[in-house]
C-alpha cells in the first residue's frame, strides 16, 4: 500500500473512502479531470478502471456508468493527479482495442446553483431521425437546462425521458410548444413538475 | 373480495352503488383472445371514447378484456386501446399478487374516473404494450374510482388500495391515451428487460 500524504482539503471527501486517498496535489482543484471510458461491455471494466484511479490516487466524484446497447459507458469527475499519468495508467486497458479511454483536464467550476423549476419531459413514439434535437432544442429556445438525459430504443419504439430545470413560469408555454413539436414528429411528449421526495 | 380498511367517509351521489354487488364476470358471456398492440401504436395514445355500458359491443369488448387478461402470463389489467379499440373499457385482476391488499376479483369498468387518490407511492410497472420496459410511476396507493359496470351500466365505486389502485390508475391512465411511460419519475426511471447486445 502506498503511503497517504498529509490532505489539505478533505472537506468534499466522503468519510468511508479517505483511506482510498493516496493523494492529492497541493491544489486539487486544479487537476479535475473528465473522464470516459466505453467499450464492450464485460465483468470488470469498473473495478479495472477504478483500481487505476485509486492506485494514483484520484479521488472520483461525480460519475455516471452504465451499458448502452452492449457498450459499457463510463463518464466520471475526479481530482487528483494529472491528465497525462492518468492516461498513461489507463493505457494498458485499452491495450486490447476493446475499451476506449479518454481523459482531458477540465476547468473546475464548482457547484452551479439551480435556479430553475425541475421537471420531467418524457416522449416516445415511432424511432425517427431527430426526436432529441428536435425536443430539446425547444426545451433550449425556452432557456430550459437539461440536467438529464436518457434515451431508449426497444423494437421501433423510441422512448426519450429529460430531467429539466426551466425558467421560473415557463412550463405552460413550453408545454403548448413541445406539443407543437411531437406533433410535428408523430411521437407524444408530457411534461410535468418533477416532484422530489423530501424526507 | 375482502373487506377495506379505514374506508374513507364518502358521500356517493344517488344511484351509485359501493363495490360491485352481485356483479360477476361470467355475466359478460364468453370472450375472445385478442391481439394485444404495442407501443407506438398511435391507439394507446389517444383518449378512449365514452361507451355505453348496457350496449352489446361494449359487454362482449369487456369479456373480450378479460379473456384476454386471462390467458396472458402476469397480466393484472388490460385496457380497450390495448387491444385495438379506443374506448374507455378495462379489465382489471389482481388476484394472488403480493403486493395486493384489497382485492375486488375480476371485474371490468366502463367509463371509470378517479374520484379520490391520497398516499402516493413510487413503484416499478410494467405493461404488455410495453413489453421491454419497465418503469418507476407514483401513483396514489389510496384510491376511491368511480364507474359503470359493463351490462348493467350500475355506476359503482370502488374503494381500494396497494397494488389494485396502482392497476386501476394505469388502466384508467389507458383509457386516456396514456402509458406508463408517460408518468416516469425521471431520466434514470426507465428499465429495459432484455438486454440487446
Amino acid at each position: 500500500m502506498m503511503s497517504r500524504l498529509s490532505v489539505p482539503s478533505v472537506g468534499h471527501l466522503r468519510a468511508g473512502r479517505r483511506r482510498q486517498v493516496v493523494r492529492i496535489g497541493q491544489n486539487a482543484r486544479m487537476n479535475e479531470l473528465a473522464i470516459t471510458v466505453i467499450g464492450r461491455d464485460r465483468p470488470g471494466i469498473v473495478a479495472d478502471v477504478a483500481e487505476v484511479l485509486a492506485r494514483l490516487g484520484a479521488n472520483l466524484t461525480d460519475s455516471t456508468m452504465t451499458r448502452l446497447r452492449g457498450h459499457f459507458a463510463m463518464t466520471l469527475i475526479c481530482v487528483g493527479p494529472t491528465a497525462a499519468a492518468v492516461e498513461t495508467a489507463l493505457a494498458p486497458l485499452a491495450a486490447d482495442g476493446q475499451l476506449l479511454a479518454t481523459v482531458r483536464a477540465v476547468t473546475p467550476d464548482g457547484a452551479t446553483a439551480s435556479a430553475g423549476e425541475p421537471h420531467v419531459m418524457a416522449v416516445h413514439g415511432a424511432d425517427r431521425m431527430g426526436i432529441v434535437a428536435a425536443m430539446t432544442r425547444v426545451l433550449a429556445d425556452a432557456g430550459g437546462n437539461v440536467t438529464d438525459l436518457s434515451t431508449r430504443l426497444v423494437g421501433s419504439l423510441y422512448v426519450v425521458v429529460a430531467e429539466v430545470e426551466l425558467p421560473p413560469g415557463a412550463a405552460d408555454a413550453l408545454a403548448g410548444r413541445l406539443a407543437e413539436a411531437a406533433a410535428g414528429l408523430g411521437v407524444e411528449v408530457t411534461l410535468r413538475p418533477a416532484e422530489p421526495d423530501l424526507l | 373480495m375482502t373487506g377495506v380498511p379505514d374506508q374513507p367517509d364518502l358521500d356517493p351521489p344517488a344511484e351509485t352503488y359501493a363495490g360491485l354487488g352481485d356483479w360477476v364476470p361470467e355475466v359478460l358471456g364468453a370472450g375472445r383472445v385478442i391481439p394485444v398492440v404495442s407501443a407506438p401504436n398511435a391507439v394507446l395514445s389517444r383518449a378512449g371514447a365514452e361507451v355505453d355500458p348496457t350496449a352489446g359491443e361494449t359487454v362482449q369488448l369487456a369479456a373480450d378484456l378479460i379473456a384476454t387478461m386471462r390467458v396472458s402470463p402476469g397480466c393484472v389489467g388490460l385496457a380497450a386501446p390495448q387491444v385495438g379499440v379506443a374506448a374507455q373499457v378495462f379489465a382489471v385482476d389482481v388476484t394472488g399478487h403480493p403486493k395486493a391488499v384489497t382485492l375486488h376479483g375480476t371485474f371490468a369498468l366502463c367509463n371509470a374516473r378517479v374520484v379520490e387518490a391520497t398516499r402516493w407511492k413510487a413503484g416499478r410497472e410494467g405493461c404488455m404494450s410495453v413489453p421491454d420496459l419497465t418503469g418507476d410511476v407514483k401513483r396514489a396507493s389510496r384510491l376511491v374510482v368511480e364507474g359503470a359496470l359493463p351490462g348493467s351500466g350500475k355506476v359503482v365505486q370502488l374503494v381500494t388500495d396497494g397494488f389494485e389502485a396502482r392497476a386501476l390508475q394505469h388502466e384508467i391512465d389507458h383509457c386516456a391515451g396514456l402509458l406508463f411511460l408517460d408518468r416516469v419519475a425521471g431520466a434514470h426511471a426507465i428499465y429495459q428487460r432484455k438486454v440487446y447486445l
